[in-house]
């Protein structure tokens, strides 16, 4: 019921994406801007009740539940419970694709005809979606994957492989290996909104392939400025001399 | 950077083995002219693509930016300096920073901890992955520039990091918001970019060894792009630190072949050297 919904609502936001899209000038969706999510995926990407500093949130799983596999089950249960100290995010760490779009930082899409960048906040990341070209031969493990785009109509189709196994999905300990495949798909609802879905495999982890779905937000300001957040970059740092 | 030592070696085997005839010298920016090129869809001189130093030994904020390069780093490791081209990036008489006398004794104290650190802090942030900052990024090595109406970005493929020029007129950030990286406004006049710097925090360096500025710096930048190459001049302004305003140099040649895909750059996840200097003072990975 709730993919005939989502599947729905995707058809009537597909219709009136046309209209308003910005084009660049080879005819290419224009995604160049400022973007954000507004949803508690960056806590659980699945249904969570409230807890000490966690809101409730609905998830962005599409079928509400991520199809583990038992052994992987328990491994989440471990990552939930060393979270504060285990999880990439407490130890300011690349986070990973595509859990760097639903943290709760701004990020700028800049966008050629050859290369589409996405330059976050969080930690200055810095990431590389390589238009019509393969993969790099692996293995490779990096820890935010390689990103290779292609068009599929009006939608930006990226597919990223070549991760390594320590980054997580949230901050609930959903998680997943090096075998993990990535495919994205970017495509307007309207001027100022992307859906944004995300293809999951992990044949180490999970019973099955499964999904998220989620809106973009563009960031509507006259002048919205990607910042900074080096997490890591507060504690120790050269001051200048007390009295100068 | 993620193992300067190993940088700073690596350019000295580099200049080890350039000849003779490839030593700088002090060259000029060309004066401001005429963008004869192509342009962007918002009609700014089209300067993308990528641009890089001559040569790794002119990475000069790896060295002592004062000098050019280290000359007791040099004597170290049994090379007389005098034999080593020294390009000259402040363009001042004396090729030094006109400090105040309490910021030369401050200077002098971070090049001391520096090689003698006892403290986190006394690192070049750089060593300890943290960022470079502005302007010591774009005078350590080439960017690759894209542009976009209204905005022009520098991206800087060593450490992973993009600069965003605002060319709109916007208002610039509050003073109270201090950045690694700051915030830049820019202006094409002619073939030159004209770029304004401010909101920059303390912890970053000029270079290496301890050269330093306060978050009240300014910097005007100009980026002249001149056949096939990219002259660098950056103006630093502080009053609580210099007791005049001076001018760093440097120049990059466009990349006209192809260029390697950028790839991944993570270096603060990989970083284990301050937990070996310092045992029990940082977070084991």
């Amino acid at each position: 019921m709730l993919l005939v919904v989502i599947a729905a609502n995707a058809a009537a936001w597909a219709q009136t994406a046309s209209q308003a899209m910005p084009r660049t000038a080879d005819g290419k969706p224009d995604l160049s801007g400022v973007w954000q999510v507004l949803n508690s995926a960056a806590y659980d990407i699945e249904d969570h009740a409230a807890q000490a500093g966690v809101p409730a949130g609905a998830g962005v799983v599409v079928g509400g539940e991520i199809p583990y596999q038992p052994a992987s089950l328990a491994q989440r249960k471990r990552n939930y419970e060393n979270r504060a100290t285990e999880d990439t995010e407490a130890k300011c760490y690349l986070p990973g694709v595509p859990r760097i779009t639903y943290m709760p930082y701004p990020f700028r899409i800049i966008q050629t005809p050859e290369r589409i960048d996405i330059s976050y906040e969080y930690v200055g990341a810095l990431r590389h979606i390589f238009m019509n070209t393969p993969h790099p031969r692996g293995p490779i493990e990096w820890w935010m994957g390689d990103s290779r785009g292609h068009w599929e109509g009006d939608a930006l189709v990226v597919d990223v492989v070549h991760f390594n196994d320590q980054t997580r999905f949230d901050k609930a300990g959903n998680f997943h290996s090096e075998m993990l495949h990535v495919v994205e798909r970017y495509s307007f609802i309207d001027a100022t909104h992307l859906n944004y879905e995300v293809a999951i495999e992990d044949p180490k982890v999970f019973t099955r392939p499964w999904k998220m779905q989620m809106p973009l937000y563009k960031r509507i300001e006259t002048t919205p400025r990607v910042l900074e957040y080096y997490c890591y970059g507060f504690s120790d740092v050269y001051t200048l001399p007390a009295g100068r | 950077m993620r193992v300067t030592g190993l940088l700073v070696a690596a350019g000295l085997a580099l200049a080890a083995s350039a000849p003779l005839s490839a030593q700088s010298t002090a060259t000029l920016t060309p004066p401001i002219g005429e963008w004869t090129g192509q342009r962007t869809a918002d009609g700014q001189p089209d300067v993308h693509g990528s641009y890089a130093k001559d040569w790794i030994g002119a990475r000069g904020p790896n060295f002592d930016l004062e000098e050019g390069q280290d000359p007791e780093e040099m004597r170290a490791t049994g090379r007389n300096p005098e034999d080593f081209p020294k390009p000259q990036i402040v363009r001042t008489p004396d090729g030094r920073i006109p400090y105040q006398a309490w910021a030369r004794q401050q200077r002098l104290e971070n090049r001391k901890n520096f090689f003698n650190p006892t403290e986190l802090w006394h690192l070049d942030s750089n060593a300890r992955c943290l960022p470079m900052g502005f302007p010591r990024e774009s005078l350590d090595q080439g960017a690759e520039i894209i542009q976009a109406p209204g905005l022009v970005f520098f991206e800087y493929p060593y450490n992973s990091v993009v600069r965003t020029i605002y060319l709109d007129g916007r208002a610039p950030l509050n003073d109270r918001v201090k950045l690694w990286y700051g915030d830049s406004h820019g202006r094409w006049e002619g073939n030159t970019l004209v770029v304004e710097g401010r909101n920059f925090n303390e912890h970053g360096w000029y270079d290496t060894y301890g050269n330093f500025h306060s978050p009240d710096l300014r910097i005007e930048e100009r980026f002249t792009f001149a056949g096939n190459r990219m002259y660098y001049d950056v103006t630093s302004h502080d009053p609580r630190v210099f007791s005049q305003p001076w001018t760093a140099h440097v120049e990059f040649r466009k990349n006209t072949g192809n260029v390697d895909e950028p790839w991944e750059t993570a270096c603060y996840e990989g970083e284990r050297d301050t937990q070996h200097i310092f045992p029990g003072k940082t977070r084991p990975k």
